[in-house]
């Protein structure tokens, strides 16, 4: 059965396309077959991080007004035959596509995909409600800051309000130094103030800057952040897999609860 | 002197301590001064019934549909002093 997960926030710039192309590399890795879709209408970045923005020809506006079939645009990851992306479209215009096409676009895709990732944009208006749509599942991501951490709250009424009950949280940018010295919230903390189920702890990482400029997700070697990215992975796919040992105290394996 | 150390050491208490305060008001619709008028009246509330510890006391709002949860540690005789 097919999953269609959105990765959305409210706050901009927590990692989202990141998480994405992780994600739907990592899955890809696992035999899965993925289709990550960058619905940000006029800013797209999910194909740079990927490195397939010299491939782009259509796009999903394109594929939504009918200018050319599925797929056209669909474009096959470099490194990985199981993997597609869907580009977004530059287009200044927001209101070029609605809920209800992406309903009829994911349903679609779902004929095709085992899993099928919408990297949502920042904000809560026309985006966002197109976004979460066609969505089963969704995974926000927030770091452990103020205003990511009450971004991710009206993020998570939103999709309550909106009948999404499948919800898990990915806190991105943990520095394990300070939390030890009480510089920064804890994992602890911020699953104690958002109250929605752990699914990832992402540490702050050099190598997502590396990968990032190379275009090629999950292409470090000992990189903590793509570990626990594949561990995200493992967990989409009904594994259990303890969360790194820095934040491990008693009781947090009962945190990850697979609805 | 040493204070200067601990609000170093504890602004992750701080933010955390003020998520909560405004996340409350925020999920019931309310600025934070409400929600402080609330936690007033509902700790007066029960001190005309019980003794109440001044401390320890939290004011939840948690899950969809939102549910208020508010706990108010009592005085026994054993904690009392």
């Amino acid at each position: 059965m097919s999953e269609v997960i959105v990765i959305t926030s409210g706050k901009g710039g927590v990692g989202k396309t990141t998480t994405v192309a992780n994600i739907g590399m990592g899955l890809a890795m696992l035999d899965k077959k993925v289709v990550v879709v960058d619905t940000d209408i006029g800013l797209r970045n999910l194909d740079v991080v990927m490195g397939l923005e010299n491939r782009i020809v259509y796009n999903l506006v394109d594929v939504v007004n009918g200018s050319c079939r599925l797929k056209q645009a669909l474009i096959k990851d470099k490194r990985t035959p199981n993997l597609y992306l869907l580009p977004s479209a530059q287009t200044k215009d927001k209101s070029a596509v609605s809920p209800e096409q992406m309903i009829k676009l994911t349903d679609t895709l779902r004929e095709e995909f085992d899993f099928i990732l919408l990297d949502c944009p920042a904000g809560i208006e026309q985006g966002f409600k197109n976004a979460i749509a066609g969505a089963d599942h969704a995974l926000v991501v927030t770091t452990p800051e103020v205003s990511a951490i009450r971004d991710a709250d009206r993020i998570i009424g939103l999709l309550g309000a909106n009948e999404i009950r499948k919800i898990h949280l990915i806190i991105n940018r943990l520095r394990p130094d300070m939390i030890r010295r009480g510089d920064m919230m804890s994992v602890d903390d911020v699953v104690d103030i958002l109250a929605v189920d752990l699914i990832g702890t992402v540490p702050d990482d050099e190598q997502i800057v590396i990968s990032t400029n190379q275009g090629e997700p999950l292409s470090g070697k000992h990189s903590q952040a793509e570990e626990e990215y594949r561990n995200i992975c493992r967990r989409l796919l009904g594994e259990e897999v303890p969360f790194p040992s820095i934040q491990a105290r008693k009781g947090l394996f009962a945190r990850f609860r697979r609805k | 002197m040493w204070s200067f150390l601990t609000e170093k050491r504890n602004s992750s208490k701080v933010a955390k301590d003020r998520m909560k305060l405004l996340l409350v008001s925020e999920r019931m619709n309310c600025s934070p001064q409400i929600i402080a008028m609330m936690q007033n009246d509902f700790l007066k509330t029960a001190a005309r019934y019980f003794s109440v510890m001044d401390t320890g006391v939290t004011f939840e709002v948690k899950g969809q549909p939102p549910v208020l949860r508010i706990c108010i540690p009592l005085k026994t005789k054993k904690n009392s002093g």
